[in-house]
C-alpha cells in the first residue's frame, strides 16, 4: 500500500478492435490533484485508452480502478454511478448542438439532482464564469469558436463537481493563444479544485505547460511512465524520434512502409 | 473450366451472400426488438421511478411531430380521398351504384389510406428527420457525450420521440379520416352531383365502430415501427456524411416497406375477424 491511493490505475489492460490489438497491457497510476498528459503518435492508442479510462469501451483484460471502483466488468447501472465522479471534454466539444451553452451545462444537473431550476441557473453562472464564458451562456455550439468550444465542453464537464476531468487532445485545431488559454485552464482546474485531470495530447509544448507526470503509449504499449524532465531527457532512440516528431511522421502517413511511391511510378 | 465447377461454385457464393443476408436481418432485428423494450422501460418503469427526464423538449417535440405535419398531412389525404371518387366515380356509375360511393370512400379511408398515407409522410417528414438528427448526433460524439454524463441516450433522446410519435400519429390519423371524406364529397358534389345530406348519412351508414378502432390501432402500430427504425438507423450511424446520408435512406425505405407489410398482415387479421363475427 502505497502512502497515497491513485485516483486513476490501470492494471494490465488489453483492447483491441475485432482481430486489431490496440492497447497490448497498459498499466499506470495517476495521483490525485496532478495531470497526467497521455501522449504518443497518431494511432498509437491513447484515445483509445482514453474511452477505456472513462467507460466508453471495455477492456478485454485488466482492471481500471476509478477512485478505488474497478469499471472494468462493472455493470451498466453501477458504472452510471462512477460516472458522476468524472466529466470529459470532447474533442470537438461535443455539445449538444439543440441546446445552448447554458442549456447544456444544465443537463446533467437536471438528469442527476433534484435541485430547483433557478438553483441550477446559478450553478451554470458559476461554471461558465469558471471557465470565463460567461458571454456566451445563451449562444448555440454553434456559434462559438474553436477555443469556446473546448471551454464551454469544460464546463459542462465540471457540472457535477467531478474529482477527474479527461480530455481528448485539448489543444487540437487551436492557435497557440488559445490553446495556451486551454492550458491555463486545466492548470486552473488542478490548483483551485484539486481536481486529478487525464489530458491526451501530442504537442509538447502543452505537456511542458502542463504535465505532472507523462505517460508515452508507443503502439499500444507503456514506452516511458515518468516526469517531463524524464521525456526530455530519455536517450531512448524512439523516445528521442517521438520527441523531434518523425515518430509522428514515419507512422502517421505509412507512405514508405506501403510502398507510396512504387505505386505513384506504376 | 468446367461448367459442373462454375455451377457449384455460384450455388456456393450465393449460399454465402444468402447467409449473409439472413444474419445480418437477425442482428438489426433483434437489437431493433431490444431498443424497443429499453425504450418502454424507459417510458414505464424509467418514468415511474424518475429516472426517465424528458425535461422540456417534450412539448416543443410534439409540436414538430404533430401540429407542422398537420398542413401535409391534411393536404394528401383530402387529395387522396378526392382522387378515390374521381377514378371509381364512372364505374360505379356504370354500374349504378353511384350512391354507394361515400361509404367506399369513407371505409377506404378510414380501414386502410388513412392510417398508411400519414404514416408515409410521418416517415418522410418525421422518421428521416430523426435519423439525421440521432446520426449527426452519434458521428459528434454527442451520444458518447451523454453516456459518459450517465444520461442514458435511450431514455433522452428515443423515449420522447417515440411518446410523441404514439400521442400524434393517431391524432392525424383521425384528421386524415376526416379529410379523406371531405375530399372525397367535393368531387362527388362537383362531378357526380351527390349531395351532401346523402353523401353524410350513407357515410355513416357504412363506418362502425369496428373500424374506426382498427384504424386506430393501425395507427399506434406505424407509430411505434417509424420511430424505432428510424432511431436506430441514427444511433448505428457510422462513417461521416455519406454514411448517414446511406443511413437516411435506409432508415425510409425500410420504415416504408414495413408499414406496408404490417397493413396487409393487420388487414388479414382484421378480416379474419370480421368474417368470423
Amino acid at each position: 500500500m502505497t502512502a497515497m491511493d491513485a485516483m486513476v490505475e490501470c492494471r494490465d489492460v488489453w483492447k483491441s478492435y475485432g482481430a486489431q490489438p490496440v492497447l497490448h497491457g497498459i498499466s499506470f497510476r495517476a495521483m490525485p490533484g496532478k495531470n497526467l498528459c497521455i501522449l504518443g503518435a497518431s494511432g498509437g492508442g491513447k484515445t483509445t485508452l482514453l474511452k477505456v479510462l472513462f467507460g466508453a469501451h471495455r477492456p478485454e483484460r485488466g482492471a481500471v480502478c476509478i477512485d478505488g471502483t474497478d469499471i472494468a466488468r462493472l455493470p451498466e447501472h453501477e458504472l452510471d454511478l462512477v460516472r458522476r465522479k468524472f466529466g470529459v471534454m470532447f474533442q470537438g466539444g461535443a455539445l449538444l448542438n439543440s441546446l445552448t451553452v447554458a442549456e447544456n451545462i444544465a443537463l446533467p444537473l437536471q438528469q442527476h439532482t433534484k435541485l430547483d431550476d433557478d438553483t441550477i441557473q446559478t450553478m451554470v453562472k458559476i461554471k461558465l464564469h469558471q471557465v470565463d464564458l460567461l458571454q456566451a451562456a445563451d449562444k448555440l455550439p454553434s456559434d462559438l469558436s474553436g477555443g469556446m468550444l473546448k471551454r464551454a465542453s469544460v464546463a459542462r464537464a465540471l457540472a457535477l463537481d467531478p474529482k477527474i476531468l479527461f480530455y481528448d487532445e485539448p489543444e487540437s485545431g487551436l492557435d497557440p493563444i488559445a490553446t495556451s488559454r486551454v492550458d491555463q485552464l486545466i492548470n486552473q482546474m488542478r490548483d483551485t479544485m484539486g481536481i486529478t485531470n487525464i489530458v491526451v495530447t501530442h504537442t509538447l509544448e502543452s505537456v511542458r505547460r502542463i504535465a505532472d507526470h507523462v505517460l508515452l503509449l508507443d503502439q499500444g504499449r507503456v514506452l516511458l511512465d515518468g516526469t517531463v524532465e524524464d521525456l526530455l531527457a530519455s536517450t531512448n532512440p524512439r523516445v528521442r524520434r517521438f520527441r523531434t516528431g518523425e515518430l509522428e511522421a514515419e507512422e502517421g502517413t505509412g507512405a514508405r512502409a506501403q510502398g507510396y511511391y512504387k505505386d505513384l511510378l506504376m | 473450366m468446367n461448367p459442373f465447377v462454375r455451377v457449384a461454385g455460384a450455388v456456393g457464393r450465393g449460399t454465402i451472400l444468402l447467409y449473409r443476408a439472413l444474419r445480418d436481418f437477425l442482428h438489426h432485428v433483434s437489437n431493433l426488438c431490444r431498443l424497443f423494450g429499453s425504450t418502454l422501460w424507459f417510458l414505464t418503469v424509467g418514468a415511474a421511478q424518475g429516472r426517465t427526464r424528458m425535461g422540456k423538449q417534450i412539448f416543443p417535440m410534439m409540436r414538430n411531430v404533430g401540429v407542422r405535419s398537420l398542413p401535409v398531412v391534411a393536404l394528401i389525404t383530402f387529395l387522396t380521398g378526392a382522387i378515390l371518387v374521381l377514378q371509381t366515380g364512372d364505374v360505379m356509375k356504370k354500374y349504378g351504384q353511384l350512391q354507394q360511393v361515400p361509404g367506399m370512400v369513407a371505409l377506404s379511408v378510414v380501414r386502410a389510406l388513412g392510417p398508411l398515407m400519414t404514416a408515409i409522410i410521418m416517415t418522410a417528414r418525421v422518421g428521416a428527420s430523426f435519423t439525421a438528427v440521432l446520426g449527426s448526433m452519434r458521428i459528434n460524439e454527442e451520444i458518447m457525450a451523454l453516456e459518459a454524463m450517465a444520461i442514458h441516450p435511450t431514455g433522452y433522446l428515443v423515449a420522447p420521440r417515440l411518446l410523441s410519435m404514439l400521442v400524434m400519429v393517431p391524432c392525424l390519423a383521425v384528421f386524415s379520416y376526416l379529410l379523406g371524406m371531405a375530399g372525397g364529397w367535393l368531387v362527388a358534389l362537383a362531378v357526380y352531383d351527390i349531395d351532401t345530406d346523402s353523401y353524410i348519412q350513407t357515410s355513416i351508414l357504412y363506418l362502425d365502430m369496428t373500424a374506426i378502432v382498427f384504424g386506430l390501432v393501425k395507427s399506434v402500430v406505424f407509430a411505434v415501427l417509424i420511430t424505432m427504425i428510424c432511431c436506430y438507423y441514427g444511433l448505428i450511424a457510422e462513417g461521416g456524411p455519406m454514411g448517414l446520408g446511406r443511413n437516411i435512406m435506409v432508415a425510409v425505405v425500410v420504415s416504408i416497406v414495413m408499414l406496408v407489410v404490417a397493413e396487409a398482415l393487420l388487414a388479414a387479421v382484421m378480416v379474419n375477424w370480421l368474417l368470423s363475427k
